[in-house]
């Protein structure tokens, strides 16, 4: 079936057309892009003067944070017209004037709640300047969120060629939870400096980040920031790794140091703890007192330095960034095939745990790719090839591959609950698993299949273990259930279908829902509403209706209340942090599902 | 036109100073490598070619425009796939509140066969949100994470949407066309 779906989906293609006519819409889009400046004609922007200011800076600042794109929205939004914008991706001018790029400004930065203030430094420039601010956000929506927060940093920028300034303002945003990267809300508000003219621009940002590095001097020093460092195109430095020096004239270091700079550098917001084991085959590319460190594990540092009056170099922090290590590897091939390589030979890694062989590459400094291939020549989880062979010598660069054996058969895992413990076992068996059974108190019928823990519809590895947890048929403990209490003695209502109390449909309910750890409640007086009810329990304690969901994401709540239009019911949730009850969901679902085939809810 | 006012009178010129480097493919990769694919769920989600049409060539156009600097291809496959499928969505929404005319969708691909037909007819009658889940695990191969990820849902929500799935589109095949 699957298979089948596979096969009919793939021959779906696109036709020539539509491709040719995508490649056209984009190459028009690109053509504009590469023209290497902007003129905007717009009679708004000579009415407004400040204001096309502010929106020219705040579009230059997302292409910085956003690329290409969002100028042309911004811009577009403000008045001018849309198809003459044009975004260039060449590099930087001297007339860029964005917003956020502080080099060369006056700004002072007060944190609001210790009231201390903070002067600008050279680091924390660069900090500001590649901090990602995000896109611009919609002002009608984020001033009516902004208002009324209380500020936690605040920043003053001046620039005095330009007669302006601009404050930033900082507050914890009020969404919750707030959204990834978006703790922190930021208003600027530029200025002209006779008073005349004003601008807002919101910006959901990261506000940890930019409070820890703020806040901590030492953090300062060696946070795993992106930093911006000069390009190394057009600039002396040197490169020596693997115990040589790389042998290029000027034409070449040139060329060099503008595929250095093409690369792509993520920045890392946490320093790895072995990136540097492999120091001695990583690339050094020395400029000035500064240093580029790549490391073959992928990992680069950037050690920004200043000159002593003894000119002894004294490091002023260190950022950290992951790269593609084999396009450096590449770009520097062709000056090192001359010198002294240290030369690495291919291990014999053939028929050796896949584990054990990459532990060794990893040794040798060799970076390498796995992948994995069906035989039955060699057992599931052992190198059936390596490229290069054997013995071959790899060179820096090189592209190294093992292959792992792989088993093709996979058994498929099926819901046994409920089923009775012999059948079960059969099946799994028939299935190519391996059962493991362990009874357990329960309130189905003795040898009834209570849990299972793999979950159902899901390939396994043939031959994987599979534990059946059956029914001995005798409740014991009532201290596993569930706090809303013990379905199998209440009886019920799922989904408004109507359960007799000792039914054994709610005997296996109550099973799987007692075999779950009900500790990390938490109590809330909103019905939870981001996600979508699989079934809901309705049983009736003490003329008490008590109500239990169960939804989509693993999430379930239950409430008791004689009133449920009574408003201020307190719900008690289980949000599944840990995804253990994600499962329970799951499985009761399943189990569900099977026995009341029409699910009104859901269908 | 008056730009007097305007101090300096240079134009604005505005760069894109993104310094950790270049994209990784031009877009005509990115065609050639994801067009397949993304037309194979757009069509499958909007059941109709025009708009799927629309709906690949957005996101291409959003690619050109906006695409973040990718770590890897299974990188921008997923981004690319996240981005259809909004789309996809957005458009399905759109046609919520407007009539579009229904359309013989699959008898415009010479390439399927009565059999091949059969289970996409039977696909594409299921509601969308199991779809999404079915064609992107079971034509393009994720993992319920790597899906749950892609269309930010939780990873159970995503294991009962494909179980429920896989139930109701094998009932649809058998009643229907067996």
């Amino acid at each position: 079936m699957d298979k089948k779906l596979k096969k009919a989906a793939e021959k779906i293609t696109m036709s020539d057309q539509l491709r040719d006519r995508i490649l056209d819409q984009c190459n028009n889009a690109s053509t504009k892009e590469n023209d290497g400046s902007i003129e905007i004609s717009g009679v708004e922007r000579v009415e407004h003067k400040p204001i096309s200011r502010i929106v020219a800076a705040a579009a230059a600042c997302a292409v910085l944070a956003g690329g290409v794109g969002m100028t042309a929205h911004l811009l577009g939004r403000n008045g001018a017209p849309a198809d003459e914008i044009e975004e260039s991706s060449e590099t930087e001018t001297a007339d860029t004037d964005s917003l956020f790029d502080f080099t060369g400004k006056e700004y002072s930065i007060t944190d609001v709640e210790k009231d201390t203030e903070l002067e600008s430094s050279d680091q924390i420039t660069a900090f500001l300047n590649c901090m990602d601010w995000g896109e611009q956000k919609d002002p009608d929506i984020y001033a009516g969120y902004y208002s009324g927060l209380q500020q936690t940093t605040h920043i003053e920028v001046r620039d005095r060629d330009k007669d302006y300034f601009y404050y930033i303002n900082i507050a914890h945003t009020i969404a919750t939870p707030p959204a990834e990267g978006e703790t922190g809300i930021v208003m600027v508000t530029a200025k002209e400096t006779d008073d005349k003219d004003w601008a807002d621009g919101y910006y959901a940002i990261d506000l940890d980040t930019l409070t820890v590095f703020l806040g901590d001097e030492e953090l300062r020093q060696d946070f795993g920031m992106k930093n911006l460092w000069p390009d190394f195109a057009g600039t002396n430095f040197s490169i020596n790794g693997w115990g040589t020096s790389v042998d290029a004239d000027k034409m070449e270091l040139a060329n060099i140091g503008e595929a250095i700079d093409a690369l792509e550098f993520t920045p890392l917001g946490e320093v790895p703890e072995e990136y540097g084991q492999d120091s001695g085959e990583a690339w050094h590319l020395s400029s000035d007192q500064n240093e580029l460190v790549l490391f073959p594990s992928g990992v680069a540092i950037y050690h920004k330095n200043v000159i002593n009056q003894d000119s002894s170099l004294t490091n002023i922090y260190n950022t950290y960034y992951t790269y593609d290590y084999e396009a450096v590897s590449e770009i520097l091939a062709p000056f090192t095939e001359t010198n002294d390589q240290r030369e690495i030979t291919m291990p014999e890694l053939i028929g050796m745990q896949h584990e054990l062989a990459e532990d060794q590459l990893r040794q040798l400094g060799v970076n390498f790719e796995t992948a994995y291939i069906s035989t039955d020549q060699t057992k599931p989880g052992y190198i059936v090839e390596t490229k290069p062979a054997p013995g071959n010598t790899i060179a820096p660069g090189d592209k190294v591959m093992i292959y792992i054996s792989m088993s093709d058969i996979s058994a498929t895992v099926e819901n046994y609950l409920g089923m009775k413990e012999e059948d079960a076992a059969t099946m799994a068996n028939y299935s190519g698993l391996k059962v493991i059974v362990e009874y357990a108190p329960g309130y189905s019928p003795q040898g009834t299949v209570i849990g299972q823990s793999l979950p159902a519809n899901e390939p396994v590895e043939t031959g994987s273990e599979i534990t059946l947890t059956v029914s001995n048929g005798e409740p014991s403990t009532l201290e596993n259930f569930p706090p809303f209490g013990n379905l199998y003695k209440m009886g019920c209502f799922i989904n408004g279908s109507e359960f007799a109390s000792g039914d054994e449909t709610l005997c296996l309910v109550s099973d799987i829902l007692s075999r779950y750890d009900w500790s990390n409640e938490e109590a809330d007086t909103e019905l939870y509403k981001d996600s979508e009810v699989l079934y809901f329990i309705d049983t009736i304690v003490n003329e008490a209706h008590r109500i239990v969901y169960f939804y989509d994401d693993g999430t379930v709540e239950w409430l008791e209340t004689q009133d449920l239009a009574a408003n201020n019911i307190q719900m008690h949730r289980y949000n599944d942090i840990d995804g253990e009850n994600n499962d329970l969901v799951f499985q009761l679902c399943q189990v569900l599902d099977e026995l009341m085939p029409y699910n009104q809810l859901t269908e | 036109m008056n730009t007097a006012e305007y101090s300096g009178n240079d134009p604005i010129i505005i760069q894109q100073v993104n310094n950790s480097g270049v994209r990784t493919g031009s877009v005509r990769d990115a065609v050639e490598s994801y067009g397949d694919t993304l037309f194979r769920l757009c069509l499958i989600m909007l059941r109709n070619h025009a708009d799927a049409e629309d709906a690949v060539q957005e996101t291409f156009i959003k690619y050109m425009q906006k695409a973040p600097n990718f770590t890897d291809s299974e990188h921008e496959k997923a981004w690319l796939l996240r981005v259809a499928a909004n789309k996809c969505r957005d458009l399905i929404r759109y046609r919520s509140r407007h009539f579009t005319e229904p359309e013989e969708v699959l008898g415009n691909i010479p390439a399927l066969d009565r059999e091949d037909s059969h289970i996409l007819e039977a696909l594409m009658e299921l509601p969308e949100k199991f779809r999404l889940v079915l064609t992107l695990h079971y034509v393009e191969e994720y993992k319920v994470e790597e899906i749950a990820q892609l269309i930010g849902k939780s990873p159970s929500a995503v294991k009962m949407r494909l179980s429920k799935g896989r139930k109701l589109l094998e009932e649809k095949y058998r009643k229907e066309y067996l």
